[in-house]
């Protein structure tokens, strides 16, 4: 049906073998010039994509946060649209598809289902909009567990695999001056609000741009009142992630343990928190006693997405799954792959990598990766800076989060209608 | 305040003089703390950020670290950015004068059909804040196809209406009138007066107009983050803001592997900081004679 | 100049002298359009134009191109955002106005009582923090709010504040936008008003002294009621700026996203509606009517007041 380009250079290629005077035509009429926009990390990358594919041409610019807002300015303008994106924020990809912001390219009919079965399972939900498929993902950020394995041990407490087990950990700890991690930040705080299947604004898989938002059933408020009660009795700390006093306390290995995405390893622990060699190790996601297995959310995971109006789309897809699917480039990437033959080559690294105490880093990452919760996905309105706003009133006003989730969902519906969602409560 | 008006009350002569000094030298202690410490935090790691007390000295080995490491960022990309700021702003303080001395001489100096309308324009403009229309201007620019362009930030930096006023002001008092009449009952052309009468006295207004539509310019982020996409020609501001967000710098996020975090993202505000400092220290005199005038605006 | 012109003579004389007026007059004119020509570009480009395309643009549909008469202000006016934001806005320009009024007329009349030099020093002292804009001042304040590692550390301890919730709580962020203007703006006022209070006639002042005034009632008494134009003059034109807060709210997320702060002020929803939702209609409409606020102050300013020249 479509063609690869990749396949199209290989067959010209396999002509100009076979008949030296077709090769100058075949390949001068593909030299294609694509624009791409992408972040720092993944600018290499398309680097690579470069130089591999004679009869591509990119040129490559390095953007900020800030690209919707470069991407609204430049439909507005019509031109220096580019034609592959790299999207840091998941949300991204549901502010790129309106009818007034129409962007995205679909990909149902460019990448083979084979393709998307590659990958693991739920990690392009944050790229189906209303059934299509508008991106890929790049890589994967599901919360697991992760703890100083000395001292756990030194303390003489078990590695929680239930949210009872890690209240109670908690419990018995706080009161010898230890924390498990940030009980205010907005993205742990909407791992631990989601634990249970809390409708926190979730796309229904039947209606377009429906969403289920009801905040009063017992799946928020279970797990509100047990991160309230950690932040009173001090096992979560007030304090965000990177505040630096809650560094200085991992610093002084005073986090025995703390809920962290897959990412958090080698890039905050190991750097900021400083814990040194042959201490860090992972545990699967936690689950609730009566839940049969782990919903965890997630915390970033890029994606890749094409424009609609480019004059190359079956290129363009080319570049998106190359990004994300080709083992080759995927293997030395900054984070885990959601591409799995990709990750399984990236893992290698971490088996015998000498910082973590265990060698089953990988491996936790790989099996958490099933418990990715499907409502991770991209939203027009941010859930987690609603989530920020509201529960820190209520928390700099003396109240709880419990006392908050009525707030929350006012908020979350309001947000919803504005951004015109129809909002399913029951 | 409630101390301050009680202690103007004082009747004690020496003791008060004595008190304001106190006041004032606090007020200078809150003002200067924090420059004096984003300097000295240029010196300091990111864990020493976190860790040491707040006017912990680093080194200026850690300080050659995190400039080198700035510098590795995308082939020093940052200097880059620092020389389009130098373009930005001496083209738009260029641009301003050109159009705001000859303007304010001839609002000042001669009365014309549609002077009145003007200068009311012209106050309208000045007392607008210029963030209110830096969309309808993107839109505008964008019409033009002048979006992303050199040309269009220093066009629209160029436009500087308090300048005008400054100007207008200037020349309503200098050259007396009586130094212009007889400059031209000996032949001098209205363009010769301008050229050779007016404008060599105009050095104050000239200084001071571009002190300001320098300052403008080289803090502008708003402008120019609406109308500039392409990194390849971002200003320091916007360049300084995208390396910070796209690092996660701040608030360690985004794993990125890039080497740019607190310590170089403070090293890059002081770069934006710094050519302030000196061109605000070079100008200081100007300034107060030039505020002398009357003129009013901060 | 051409009123200079004018001596008794006879009838011809008389037409004459009108002919070559006229024809003066007229030089006159198209010479001041000549200077006048590069800025009127410019004020049409960036200052008429704009606006009114913006007008235009505020009762359009972007995407189609049709007239849907007030449909855009309708959506702004139902925003739930927009009444929170309002009175974010509000709220910060009251703070901001309270702290410039006081302490810049307080720092001002100060600085005009001790010598010249120190004076000098002291100003450039508080402009200092002018120079830091745009991410700087992020960068800066993110640390200047925690109490762990702030320059301010002793004084955020002494009111109790351990953690950086605790400081955006207690001052809440009003305030603390208020405080971060008010730092980088407040140093040129008192340029300003320094300049404004050296036209104080210096005789003024003796005979106020010789007449035993004091310190206090020089600064009171004497001194303010001469710069209060200017002093009135910095209020209104810090309520038209002040209204406009972007930058600070804006670069709150280079701080983290529990920092930030994307829909705080009415500028901010202006961009949200832009490049957030792609609603360059919507952004038009809510932009006009921050527009027509400031016009009016400016007219106001201008008309009722009679601070500007305009003779």
């Amino acid at each position: 049906m479509q063609f690869l380009t990749r396949r199209w250079a290989l067959l010209a290629a396999a002509t100009a073998l076979l008949a030296p005077g077709l090769t100058v035509p075949v390949i001068a009429q593909d030299e294609v010039s694509l624009t791409v926009w992408t972040d720092t990390p993944r600018q290499s990358m398309f680097e690579e994509y470069d130089r591999q594919h004679d009869n591509v041409s990119l040129d490559i610019s390095v953007q900020g946060a800030d690209i919707v807002q470069k991407i609204q300015l430049a439909l507005r303008s019509g031109s220096g649209i580019p034609d592959v994106i790299f999207m840091a924020d998941v949300s991204w990809g549901a502010q790129l598809k309106t009818r007034r912001t129409d962007y995205l390219l679909t990909l149902d009919d460019l990448v083979p289902q084979e393709v998307r079965d590659e990958f693991y399972p739920n990690s392009n939900s944050p790229c189906l909009l209303n059934g299509e498929l508008v991106c890929l993902r790049n890589d994967m950020a599901h919360f697991i567990v992760w703890y100083d394995a000395p001292l756990m041990e030194e303390l003489g407490v078990e590695v929680p695999t239930t949210w009872e087990e890690f209240e109670a950990l908690g419990a018995e700890l706080a009161p010898q001056g230890y924390i498990l991690g940030s009980g205010v930040e907005s993205y742990p705080l909407v791992n631990y609000l989601t634990s249970a299947g809390c409708e926190m604004a979730l796309p229904d898989p039947e209606i377009a741009d429906a969403l289920h938002i009801n905040l009063s059933t017992e799946a928020c408020t279970k797990p509100a009142g047990m991160v309230d009660r950690m932040l009173a009795n001090g096992s979560l700390s007030r304090l965000g992630t990177f505040e630096p006093d809650l560094i200085n306390l991992a610093k002084e290995r005073r986090i025995p343990l703390l809920i962290g995405p897959t990412w958090f390893g080698e890039y905050v622990i190991k750097p900021s928190y400083e814990v040194p060699a042959g201490r860090l190790a992972a545990a699967t996601s936690l689950r609730w006693e009566d839940q049969e297995q782990p919903l965890a959310w997630s915390w970033g995971g890029g994606t890749y997405g094409g424009y609609q109006g480019t004059a190359h789309p079956e290129i363009v897809a080319d570049i998106l799954m190359w990004m994300s699917t080709d083992v080759g480039i995927q293997t030395d990437a900054i984070t885990l792959p959601a591409h799995r033959p990709s990750s399984l080559a990236w893992g290698e690294k971490l088996k015998t990598d000498e910082y973590y105490a265990n060698d089953d880093v990988f491996d936790i990452q790989v099996e958490a990766a099933q418990y990715s919760n499907p409502g991770y996905s991209s939203l027009r309105l941010l859930v987690d800076q609603a989530v920020a706003k509201i529960v820190g009133q209520a928390l700099g006003s003396g109240g709880t989060i419990e006392g908050a989730l009525p707030a929350l969902e006012a908020e979350l519906v309001n947000l919803a209608q504005l951004n015109g969602y129809q909002v399913i409560s029951d | 305040m409630a101390t301050t008006a009680r202690i103007f009350g004082n009747k004690r002569v020496g003791f008060g003089q004595w008190v304001i000094y106190a006041l004032i030298g606090i007020a200078g202690l809150f003002y200067g703390t924090p420059l004096a410490w984003l300097f000295l935090a240029g010196t300091r790691s990111g864990s020493s950020l976190d860790s040491d007390p707040p006017f912990t000295f680093g080194s200026f080995e850690q300080m050659a670290q995190s400039w080198a490491n700035l510098a590795s960022f995308n082939d020093f990309q940052i200097l880059n950015w620092a020389l389009n700021s130098l373009i930005y702003s001496v083209g738009g303080v260029t641009l301003s004068l050109i159009a705001c001395i000859p303007a304010g001489y001839a609002l000042a100096t001669s009365d014309f059909p549609g002077r009145r309308v003007i200068l009311i324009l012209t106050l309208v403009a000045m007392i607008t804040p210029s963030q209110s229309i830096v969309l309808p201007i993107f839109l505008e620019m964008n019409l033009i196809g002048l979006n992303n362009t050199y040309l269009g930030l220093i066009l629209a930096t160029g436009f500087f209406p308090f300048g005008v006023y400054l100007a207008y002001i200037h020349f309503s008092d200098s050259p007396p009138k009586g130094v212009l009449d007889s400059a031209r009952i000996d032949g001098c052309s209205r363009y010769q007066l301008f050229t050779h009468i007016a404008l060599p006295l105009a050095r104050p207004i000239v200084s001071l107009v571009a002190f300001f539509s320098f300052l403008a310019n080289w803090s502008n982020y708003y402008l120019a983050v609406v109308l500039l996409s392409d990194d390849k020609i971002y200003n320091l501001p916007v360049g300084l803001t995208a390396l910070v967000s796209g690092s996660g710098a701040l608030t360690n996020l985004a794993a990125t592997g890039m080497p740019i975090k607190k310590p170089e993202v403070i090293l890059a505000a002081i770069l934006v900081i710094l050519p302030v400092l000196v061109v605000f220290l070079i100008a200081q005199r100007f300034v107060r004679s030039g505020m002398l005038s009357g003129a009013e605006k901060g | 100049m051409t009123d200079q012109i004018e001596k008794p003579s006879t009838a011809t004389v008389d037409a004459k002298r009108a002919r070559l007026a006229a024809r003066s007059s007229r030089r006159d004119t198209i010479a001041a359009y000549v200077f006048l020509t590069p800025y009127l570009i410019l004020l049409a480009m960036f200052g008429i134009i704009p606006i009114s395309y913006a007008f235009g643009l505020s009762f359009m549909d972007t995407i189609t191109m049709e007239f849907w008469g007030l449909a855009n202000y309708e959506f702004v006016f139902s925003d739930f955002r927009i009444p929170s934001s309002i009175s974010n806005v509000l709220s910060y320009v009251g703070v901001w106005l309270a702290m410039t009024l006081l302490l810049v007329v307080a720092l001002s009349l100060m600085l005009d009582n001790i010598n010249r030099r120190s004076a000098t020093i002291f100003r450039s002292i508080y402009f200092l923090p002018g120079a830091v804009t745009s991410s700087a001042v992020v960068v800066l304040w993110l640390f200047i709010l925690d109490p762990s590692v702030s320059p301010f550390q002793p004084l955020l301890h002494l009111v109790g504040w351990e953690i950086r919730a605790d400081v955006i709580t207690g001052l809440t962020l009003p305030v603390v936008f208020a405080i971060m203007t008010y730092f980088s703006q407040s140093g040129g006022w008192i340029v300003v008003l320094g300049g404004s209070l050296s036209t104080v006639p210096s005789e003024v002042i003796e005979a106020a002294r010789i007449d035993g005034a004091n310190r206090f009632q020089l600064a009171t008494r004497i001194k303010l009621p001469m710069i209060w134009r200017s002093v009135v003059l910095m209020g209104i034109l810090c309520f038209a700026q002040g209204l406009q807060i972007f930058v600070e709210p804006q670069l709150m997320m280079l701080a983290g996203p529990q920092f930030a702060q994307n829909d705080w002020s009415l500028n901010q929803m202006v961009f949200q509606y832009a490049f957030l939702m792609g609603d360059f209609g919507a952004s038009a409409a809510l932009s006009v009517m921050l527009i027509g606020v400031s016009i009016s102050i400016a007219l106001i300013v201008i008309f009722a007041t009679r601070f500007y020249k305009l003779d």
